[in-house]
């Protein structure tokens, strides 16, 4: 038998496409700008000196990594109600991806400050600059041109990662996707219309992530040997 | 570095793409019938955890009333039925991709979806029925459920997209992507109210009873029947056969009393 492609019978659900699309998007950032600033104090515990911060730091990210989203969503959303604190769908989907991409982006921002030789702290410190002016100045645009392809890497796993949302009840791309596709019975047709949104989502985050790296730090024509 | 040429790379790629094309191209040289005849086997797609009318046994056997359904159709054409679980969507796509011969699950027949797999005429008659926990006293009726602050819970995609608006169009609705999980979200208070067909609710009042009530009235007029893929008449032909005999004949108030524990509901609207 063959199946019949007819896009035709998704255009009368289109009309709800561009809000799921909004919700994406909006999960999508807020879930990165949350899990970068989470990420930075979680590389900054992972460098500390003192142990009990370190094992904190470790204990964070191990944990978060060896856990599926889906079981962080459905522990946030139906157990934490149980203890008290409900929260509807978008916070506890918020709350998931925050706490699970950011133990990523500790790895990552841990990593591109590994990279940074001590002599560049030592040559700071020598110019009389404040600890925090180190970082601001010389430390972390040396880190975010190093970061730049896993940070890419993570923004996409979080705008995909988005997509669980729609077990918890909310109405992203992906819960679209089911409800116009049961309403029609044409999923593959829905199926194909949500993958090309999700490529296009992906692909705006990234462009936005090179255009604000750009003005924040200058174009990354740093000579590193490449 | 030589070895790897981008040539040799991509034509090494196109031969083994070319292969796995032809291999995997199915042979659908004949209708559903024949090939359910020839092969000796029936695939019946079923979905899972949705007592009583599909489950798995801790063993990993599906039971229920769809599955006898399911089982006496093999018994009729003297082949075996063999059983694939599926979800929501799937149910649908392995009747579009041939690899199921009928999907027994809980469908409703409406004419949109129609267009895309063919339905026998209906086994069982549901209606759309509100359940609330016995705990909630300040929803009783379907007056208080049409208002902004009251949240639904319903499976997405279902008849119930339609229906709920249509009875309580201010109500607040939340989605979710099946019955088990709009149960929990009920348990923790996430939905207030939850909308299933009556004859679900009735399972889970006599299984869990003074945990629930159900609201009175009922709010929609569904067919379930068996689907399988469009455009295969002699198919069609058979299956509607036996789903018209069943009926008939008393086995189907049979089943259904040994499955539900009540009497079948009239399948024929009274007009």
């Amino acid at each position: 038998m063959s199946y019949d492609l007819n896009l035709r019978t998704v255009v009368p659900y289109l009309g709800s496409l561009p809000e799921a699309a909004l919700v994406t998007v909006g999960l999508s950032v807020f879930t990165i700008v949350l899990s970068l600033l989470l990420g930075i104090g979680g590389a900054l515990l992972r460098r500390s000196r003192a142990v009990t911060f370190r094992f904190v730091g470790a204990a964070y990210v191990e944990f978060m990594r060896n856990t599926p989203l889906l079981v962080l969503l459905y522990l946030v959303y139906f157990g934490l109600p149980q203890l008290g604190l409900r929260l509807n769908g978008f916070q506890a989907a918020l709350i998931a991806l925050t706490i699970n991409s950011g133990a990523y982006m500790t790895e990552i921002l841990r990593g591109g400050l590994m990279a940074i030789p001590r002599g560049q702290y030592e040559a700071a410190f020598s110019q009389g600059m404040t600890g925090f002016q180190t970082f601001r100045y010389i430390v972390f645009p040396q880190v975010f041109r190093i970061i730049y392809p896993p940070l890419g890497n993570q923004f996409i796993q979080v705008v995909l990662g988005s997509s669980l949302a729609s077990v918890v009840a909310v109405n992203d791309v992906a819960s679209w996707m089911q409800t116009a596709g049961s309403a029609t019975f044409r999923y593959i047709e829905t199926f194909l219309v949500a993958g090309i949104v999700y490529v296009g989502l992906c692909q705006a985050i990234n462009l936005a992530r090179i255009v604000t790296g750009r003005l924040l730090f200058g174009p990354a024509h740093v000579a590193r040997g490449r | 570095m030589k070895r790897f040429s981008a040539g040799r790379l991509s034509s090494v790629f196109l031969c083994a793409f070319a292969a796995l094309m032809v291999l995997a191209a199915p042979a659908h040289s004949q209708s559903t019938l024949g090939q359910v005849m020839s092969s000796g086997k029936l695939r019946v797609a079923i979905i899972g955890g949705n007592p009583p009318y599909s489950s798995l046994t801790p063993s990993g056997e599906p039971e229920g009333y769809d599955i006898e359904i399911a089982k006496r159709i093999a018994a009729a054409l003297n082949v075996e039925p063999e059983f694939i679980t599926v979800d929501i969507p799937a149910r649908v796509t392995v009747l579009q991709t041939g690899k199921a011969d009928i999907t027994v699950a809980n469908f409703t027949k409406t004419v949109q979806r129609s267009t895309s797999i063919a339905f026998t005429d209906p086994y069982v008659v549901v209606s759309l029925q509100f359940l609330v926990r016995a705990d909630q006293n300040d929803l009783q009726t379907i007056e208080d459920i049409n208002d902004r602050d009251v949240v639904v819970g319903i499976t997405r995609g279902g008849t119930a997209e339609q229906n709920v608006p249509l009875a309580a169009p201010d109500a607040s609705i939340a989605r979710f992507n099946n019955e088990t999980d709009i149960l929990a979200a009920l348990d923790t208070g996430q939905v207030h109210v939850m909308s299933q067909d009556n004859l679900y609710n009735a399972e889970l009042m006599k299984n869990r009873s003074g945990q629930y009530k159900v609201l009175p009235g009922l709010y929609s007029y569904e067919e379930i029947a068996i689907g399988l893929p469009a455009g295969d008449f002699d198919w069609w032909r058979v299956l509607n056969t036996w789903v018209g005999q069943f009926n008939a004949s008393g086995d189907n108030a049979r089943l259904f009393k040994e499955w539900f524990g009540y009497d079948l509901p009239p399948i024929q609207a009274q007009y």
